[in-house]
């Protein structure tokens, strides 16, 4: 069953070493105990997995109230792991008994652990330790041979696993069994010789390998990037927010003389739950990378020289006034919500010009603004916590798990743990196919079609309640008369089977939950694709539902922030149109600029002006054109024509190579700022270490442009750059600094 | 990121499509018919790994378990990880027959050991290991609930009882001259046992 969505549960009274609790019923007791801040040692019970009770270490002393007053105390300890909270559960967790049976468990545990914390990673952070140094007893009595099996065994690139230090909780292979769901890890074995590994020692090729290091109560699997590289007592950890991907996580960055060394989940249960994904985890190392840009350059023929801020700024000026207005700007995914915003103005206020982009997808038009228009909600619809209350999530032409990795596991977890349905349409072999019911493999550029055919046959499986709420069924009726399974069949590949099929359940679920990709945002008729994916979810009555609707998956980092901060030649922030005369009137005054009135070019109009000379300045602020657009070619000619071109980049990048002048900026870790998900969840990250050589944090470079060519005074920090935000773009009226706090909130 | 240790690289887990399946016809058939018995098919799990300890000659080799996962719809490690739980399922080569000898309490007291001892001189090996010519496993198990007639040590499906050194070499004599796989016999006995007259192959 779908978990629903605010449900206001029931409280029972519980006493907890004799203070009366009020909890939810049916929570598990040891989850109550932490509201009253008492400490239940625990191994094998972890938050986001189901209890197994292992490990009996969380043992408490429980009884029941009797309708006399008095208490019933059961005869044996029981895991309050596995506990539930009902009326009347009377507990206690610090008596005689439970401290002789911690002693106990403990001493077995330690039996044949190794004791190497001196080498151990995990020496300093390790719940055995902590468990040991606060319930364990001070002595072994334990005098014969210990259990000897392989040290530093690689399971993967990541991972490597030490059995001796394993104490078979079971955590790894619970995650794999019921979170990631690939179940890599089994036990082998039996009794002493329990063991967790993949099967016949393979590679544990898992995308979300690295979670099993952090959710280890040992040392058995570490990290094999940050073996031996730091103690846990020397490390500076900061939050943050991942950068790889727009799904948002939280992370916690751990830095050692000011220098990143590992990356480890940070609790948010609306978005990552504990998880992080390997992309983020350990392939996010770019701020060390060697090609880092550490101070200003202005290319010198085929040289690069080193000059100064001042010089730079003055250079970038005295060519923007040259150029007379045919300046273009295109900012990039991983820039923050402030860097974004104040890209535009200083382009929009100082720089005069709406040729303002941060698309470089195939199509682009505004998809959103059609699914908004249609469908009165944001072109994402839902957040995560909808893809458990749904029935079915519909995964449309998106490599999930590449480019939502968190999405892809929450949406695995809500199959397994809440039977959500899962079905996907995508060309070529995809990830949520394995736990798919039903999988349309279309043959490429099928999509409309496709479509089309599920409409088909939903005008027939609909209820007829349904189709009357629909009002326009006879139209639809008409429209893909013609998009009869069969024809489908020919036209995508997908059997007709396969296809009522999908058909059928599609019209079985009480909602659905689409979550459209990358094919989508690259179609050459994207505008279509959508218009049909909008009539599949108004025709199913989705829209409506809060569980249920349409998602129109952002691919970059912040894409959807550079979108809301009006990154767009047609929009300013807060998605208000610039020809809009009091919307510009209120910037105008909030900013005391004139604002040009006219629509900007996107991304493809501001290369084809380039080429032609329209435009004679491009400033590609964190943009790396020459690789991620979708057609690299006329990126690179387009940079090639260009008089003078900016760019402002963390990295030394493809397109930096064609750069007339460099300004080097900061990663987000050496930055502070906030990110936008694909839920339009806004997430700050603090900054972490100093920036690198000369480098900026990007909102602080348009500032310092902002401040030289209008004389006017800029935000002093990012604080009050997201002040500003807060004040002139509604939908994030609620996220000051303040507000948002650690986990973020959902622009309006 | 620098400072990462190189070690050898693990072989990745094989792809369906390069899986070596091996389950003959009737075992593909048997395996239907068992999956009709449970709810689920990770249920049918231990009798399909009878099927693959039968089909694959004994024991379960590593194509086996990744033939049962993939019949089954699971993964390689869990497969892995219930056919190491059991000790019936073999996991290194057996001879014909396996001699399971009891040295639990009562066979201990009536001479366990001095049987099993009895028979690691004459066939000259050694406890879980198999003479050259693919004949004997030895093997020494718990109680085989026939304390009564201790010490005992089964063979196949079939006990031997009250044990003497001296009926000890006669069943050795005996067991060669018999060209029965009872390993292989004795996992077919647990498929059928599953299955209900009218589900066997041969009666379809």
């Amino acid at each position: 069953m779908p978990k629903p969505k605010n449900v206001e549960p029931n409280l029972v009274t519980i006493e907890i070493n004799g203070i009366p609790l009020q909890v939810p019923e049916g929570e598990l007791l040891v989850e109550a105990a932490k509201r009253l801040d008492i400490d239940i040692p625990i191994f094998c019970y972890h938050k986001y997995m189901k209890p197994v009770g292992m490990c009996r270490m969380c043992l408490v002393e429980v009884g029941t109230k009797m309708p006399d007053g008095t208490v019933r105390k059961m005869p044996k300890p029981q895991a309050s792991c596995t506990l539930p909270c009902t009326e009347g559960l009377v507990v206690w967790t610090e008596t005689e008994q439970l401290v002789k049976d911690r002693r106990a468990v403990l001493e077995f545990l330690l039996i044949n652990h190794p004791l190497d914390c001196p080498i151990c990673d995990r020496g300093g952070e390790c719940p055995l330790q902590n468990n040991t140094q606060f319930y364990g007893p001070s002595t072994s009595r334990y005098i014969e041979i210990k259990r000897h099996l392989p040290k530093a065994f690689p399971l993967s690139k990541y991972v490597a696993l030490d059995l001796e230090r394993c104490i078979q909780c079971g955590r790894c292979v619970r995650f794999t069994e019921e979170v990631s769901g690939d179940a890599q890890l089994a036990f082998l074995f039996r009794g002493a010789q329990m063991q967790p590994h993949t099967f016949q020692l393979t590679e544990f090729t898992s995308r979300f390998s690295g979670n099993v290091i952090e959710i280890c109560p040992v040392g058995a699997l570490t990290s094999r990037t940050y073996r031996f590289r730091a103690r846990p007592w020397d490390i500076v950890t900061q939050k943050t927010i991942c950068s790889m991907c727009p799904n948002g996580c939280n992370l916690y960055l751990d830095s050692r003389s000011g220098k990143m060394v590992r990356i480890n989940a940070r609790e948010n249960p609306a978005v990552n739950e504990t998880w992080t994904c390997d992309k983020g985890k350990f392939e996010q190392s770019y701020m060390h990378a060697p090609n880092r840009l550490t101070q200003p350059m202005v290319r010198r023929g085929k040289e690069w020289e080193p000059i100064r801020w001042s010089d730079a700024y003055e250079l970038l000026l005295s060519k923007v006034s040259e150029a007379q207005g045919a300046v273009a700007g295109i900012a990039g995914h991983r820039l923050s919500n402030e860097a974004l915003y104040m890209f535009q103005k200083l382009l929009r206020g100082a720089f005069q010009t709406n040729h303002i982009d941060h698309r470089l997808t195939r199509y682009q038009g505004d998809l959103q603004a059609q699914v908004s228009a249609k469908l009165g909600k944001p072109a994402t619809a839902n957040e995560y916590r909808d893809l458990e209350a749904t029935s079915l999530v519909f995964v449309f032409g998106s490599d999930l798990v590449e480019e939502q990795p968190m999405v892809f596991l929450r949406t695995r977890k809500a199959h397994r743990q809440y039977g959500v349905n899962a079905m996907v349409a995508s060309p070529v072999p995809n990830a949520v196919e394995e736990f798919a019911t039903h999988s349309l493999r279309y043959q490429p550029g099928g999509e409309l079609a496709l479509i089309r055919g599920l409409l088909n046959c939903l005008l027939d499986f609909l209820p007829a309640e349904r189709l009357a709420e629909y009002r326009e069924a006879e139209w639809l009726r008409a429209l893909v008369a013609d998009a009869t399974p069969t024809a489908t069949q020919d036209a995508t590949g997908v059997s007709a089977d396969t296809l009522l099929a999908a058909a059928r359940q599609i019209a079985e679920s009480p909602s659905m939950l689409i979550l459209a990709g990358e094919k989508v945002w690259n179609h050459p008729n994207a505008s279509e694709v959508v218009e049909a994916l909008v009539t599949l979810t108004q025709l199913t009555g989705n829209h409506l539902r809060e569980e249920g609707g349409l998602n129109l998956m952002p691919l970059g980092t912040n894409e959807q922030g550079a979108r809301d901060m009006g990154v767009l030649p047609s929009h300013l922030p807060g998605y208000r149109s610039v020809a809009d005369e009091d919307t510009r009137t209120a910037f105008e005054s909030a900013w005391g600029v004139s604002l040009p009135t006219t629509e900007g070019l996107s991304t493809d109009g501001i290369y084809q002006a380039c080429l032609s000379g329209e435009v004679r300045l491009l400033y590609l602020a964190g943009a790396n054109p020459v690789v991620d657009h979708y057609d690299p070619t006329l990126a690179e000619r387009a940079l090639r024509a260009t008089d003078f071109v900016v760019v402002q980049d963390v990295l030394m990048t493809e397109s930096a190579q064609y750069a007339d002048l460099l300004l080097p900026a900061c990663p987000f870790t050496e930055s502070e700022g906030t990110y936008t998900n694909w839920e339009r969840r806004v997430q700050r990250f603090w900054r972490a270490h100093e920036p690198l050589g000369e480098s900026k944090p990007d909102w602080v470079i348009f500032a310092d442009l902002w401040l030289k060519a209008l004389g006017k005074v800029p935000p002093f920090n990012a604080r009050e750059v997201m002040q500003e935000i807060t004040r002139l773009v509604p939908p994030y009226a609620n996220c000051t600094y303040d507000q948002l706090g650690d986990q973020g909130a959902r622009a309006l | 990121m620098d400072g990462v240790i190189r070690i050898t690289e693990r072989p990745r887990p094989p792809r369906p499509e390069e899986l070596n399946l091996r389950f003959s016809e009737k075992a593909v058939k048997e395996l239907e018919a068992l999956l009709t018995h449970y709810p689920d098919k990770k249920s049918a799990l231990l009798p399909a790994l009878w099927i693959a300890q039968r089909e694959y000659g004994g024991h379960l080799t590593a194509d086996a378990i990744a033939e049962v996962a993939y019949r089954l719809q699971r993964s390689y490690a869990e497969v892995e990880g219930v056919a190491t739980f059991y000790t019936m399922y073999n996991k290194v080569p057996v001879g014909k027959y396996m001699l399971e000898v009891c040295t639990n309490l009562t066979c201990m007291l009536c001479g366990g050991y001095r049987i099993l001892e009895h028979l690691q001189q004459r066939l000259g090996i050694q406890l879980g290991e198999t003479t050259p010519d693919g004949m004997f496993t030895l093997a020494e198990v718990e109680c085989l609930n026939n304390c009564g007639d201790a010490p005992v040590m089964q063979v196949g499906d079939v006990y031997y009882r009250r044990l003497t050194p001296e009926k000890v070499d006669a069943l050795l004599e005996e067991l060669r001259k018999g060209d029965e796989h009872t390993v292989v016999k004795l996992a077919d006995a647990e498929v059928q046992m599953h299955l209900a007259e009218w589900e066997r192959p041969e009666n379809q």
